[in-house]
């Protein structure tokens, strides 16, 4: 199946990462996606966006002074200025081998590593293993629109899985989530709130 | 604070009296000078000869000479929206030599940039030459100040020519700065052949049809004041023109400003001056000619005057002018509250090279050619002093 290059990585942790990608590809990267990073042959980490980041300068707000801005000068500027978008990401997990893990990766990618978009094929294996154990690492970021993000990700993965002819996944995920947030009542309200705005 | 701000204070309040009687008399000058431009507006023979006959009597003479239209010519925007003109914009940065480097050494940056007939700004094209003092050892390839600036400028005229060639004849080429050179071609060798390559890629493109033109933003220039001085010189004094000034202080853009709307240009003038005139040895219709342009008003509500150096051969054909003047119109009002070439800005910011880069091409050269030095390269001792105090912390009481 082709892979989306989306980007490549501008610093890491062991928690998360940044990415830089151009604004033509910013097509492919949307919020929730899970992605995946191969450090080598063996490993490759694997990760959700959370945000995707878009500086200005100083030359972005001059032209903003003009009464209009041409075409040419928006195109200019989103493809050709060096200007990256950057996207963060949270570790979910690896794979290592044919192995796959919901722990953090036991190292972080290097910078300039290449960012792959996960296709449906990738998300299914990798959702499907284990417990959801992976949520554990959005529900524990405190300063993210976990709702939003949890959300998204769950579209994602819910259409994946229905492709693959796996329907009940989606509730197996609800459950899990209920679980987790049983001793957090408001949490867990906001999230089937915000799950209850999507579109399925 | 290393600096004395008291005694900078009473300095500033001290020429603070000195500027408010300065103006008053700088604009008795701009008076006298509207009235002299009005005065000798149509007056096109008496002006070419004059400027003959100083130019004959006193060499070194730096003026503008009219060419057919009256000095108060102005003209209108013509907008086109069938404009088809591909617009290219150069522009290019240094490293000058610097013998407190660990390794001297010096670099151009040029960029290119293009905005194609279908109204597309293209990726940049960027050439990055490096040279070594340490490798010449002639000393006809002295490599100096000035000849890294004619070198850079020779390579974006060349580039410009490159790209161009396959866009003519619609093509504009803008530059940013004057395309005259303000040092004469000086008797060393490099100097003359570069400065032959520069006039060469200047007729190259002018041959195939192309525009070449130069930006000056914010012109000092006084070459229609100084018209205007000598104009008005009584015949015995046409010898000693060069000592008198009566209009010193005053600029063009004093001028033009009470002439010119926003959107509009002034008619097109030779300019005379020894630097200008080795462009026409090499082929008369090099001959430098410029213009002024009001481009607008800036954020602070201030009319903006620019000057378009540009080759002869064009200032007669209409049809090219009003295609460089709408384009330069174009491109300026695309920077809103300040106006200034979009395209040429974008070529500044591609050709940059910055520090962290200049730095790190400073430690490429000492790993890759000189690992094998005895001497190990390291900066001079006046230059590591200096880093050192830049990161003194003072008392600040």
């Amino acid at each position: 199946m082709a892979t989306i290059e989306i980007g490549r990585l501008l610093r890491a942790n062991t928690k998360g990462c940044i990415m830089g990608c151009w604004v033509t590809q910013l097509a492919a990267p949307k919020l929730g996606a899970l992605v995946r990073i191969p450090l080598d042959s063996l490993l490759q980490c694997f990760g959700i966006i959370y945000d995707i980041h878009i500086d200005d300068d100083s030359l972005v707000r001059q032209l903003l002074s003009a009464d209009q801005i041409d075409t040419d000068v928006l195109d200019d500027n989103r493809t050709n200025r060096n200007v990256p978008v950057e996207i963060s990401i949270l570790f979910v997990g690896y794979q290592q081998g044919e192995f796959i893990s919901h722990l953090l990766p036991p190292k972080p990618p290097l910078i300039l590593d290449t960012i792959f978009l996960c296709n449906d094929e990738e998300i299914c294996q990798f959702t499907k293993t284990g417990k959801f154990g992976y949520f554990r690492h959005i529900l524990r970021a405190d300063d993210l629109p976990v709702e939003e993000i949890l959300t998204a990700h769950l579209q994602q993965a819910n259409r994946a899985h229905c492709e693959a002819q796996n329907p009940n996944w989606i509730n197996f995920a609800m459950q899990e989530l209920i679980s987790m947030l049983r001793d957090d009542y408001t949490r867990l309200m906001n999230v089937l709130g915000t799950v209850a705005d999507a579109q399925w | 604070m290393t600096v004395d701000l008291q005694s900078i204070t009473e300095q500033i309040r001290g020429f603070g009296d000195q500027i408010r009687k300065r103006e008053k008399e700088r604009q008795n000058r701009i008076q006298t000078a509207l009235d002299l431009f009005q005065k000798y507006s149509d007056d096109i023979p008496f002006l070419q000869k004059r400027v003959e006959q100083i130019i004959a009597a006193n060499r070194g003479t730096r003026c503008a000479k009219p060419d057919c239209h009256a000095l108060n010519s102005k003209f209108i925007c013509q907008h086109d929206e069938n404009n088809k003109f591909t617009v290219l914009a150069s522009d290019g940065s240094q490293i000058l030599p610097d013998r407190h480097r660990r390794v001297e050494f010096d670099m151009i940056n040029i960029s290119v940039i293009k905005l194609d007939k279908n109204r597309r700004i293209t990726k940049p094209v960027k050439i990055s030459k490096l040279l070594l003092p340490d490798i010449s050892l002639s000393p006809d390839e002295r490599i100096t100040e000035d000849i890294i600036s004619l070198e850079r400028n020779t390579k974006e005229r060349q580039l410009l020519c490159e790209i161009g060639c396959t866009e003519t004849p619609q093509v504009i080429a803008l530059s940013d700065g004057p395309l005259e050179l303000f040092r004469e071609p000086q008797e060393e060798r490099l100097h003359q052949t570069l400065f032959k390559q520069y006039a060469e890629a200047l007729k190259t493109f002018t041959d195939m049809g192309g525009i070449f033109a130069g930006y000056v933003d914010r012109p000092k220039a006084d070459l229609m004041i100084r018209l205007l001085e000598l104009a008005s010189l009584e015949e015995a004094d046409i010898k000693k023109a060069s000592q008198l000034r009566p209009l010193y202080g005053v600029t063009d853009t004093d001028l033009f400003m009470t002439i010119l709307q926003p959107g509009e240009r002034s008619g097109v003038f030779l300019l005379e001056s020894n630097s200008a005139n080795h462009f026409k040895t090499i082929d008369e219709r090099l001959a430098l000619s410029f213009f002024y342009i009001n481009i607008g008003t800036n954020s602070q509500g201030n009319q903006t005057l620019v000057r378009v150096e540009i080759p002869a051969v064009i200032s007669n054909q209409s049809c090219l002018m009003d295609k460089l003047h709408q384009t330069i119109i174009e491109q300026c009002k695309k920077m809103g509250s300040r106006p200034y070439p979009y395209l040429l800005h974008r070529a500044h910011e591609e050709a940059l090279v910055t520090f962290q880069e200049s730095t790190y091409i400073e430690d490429l050269l000492v790993s890759s050619l000189f690992s094998n030095d005895t001497n190990s390269r390291q900066t001079s001792n006046k230059q590591f002093a200096k880093m050192m105090s830049g990161k003194r912390q003072k008392y600040q009481g």
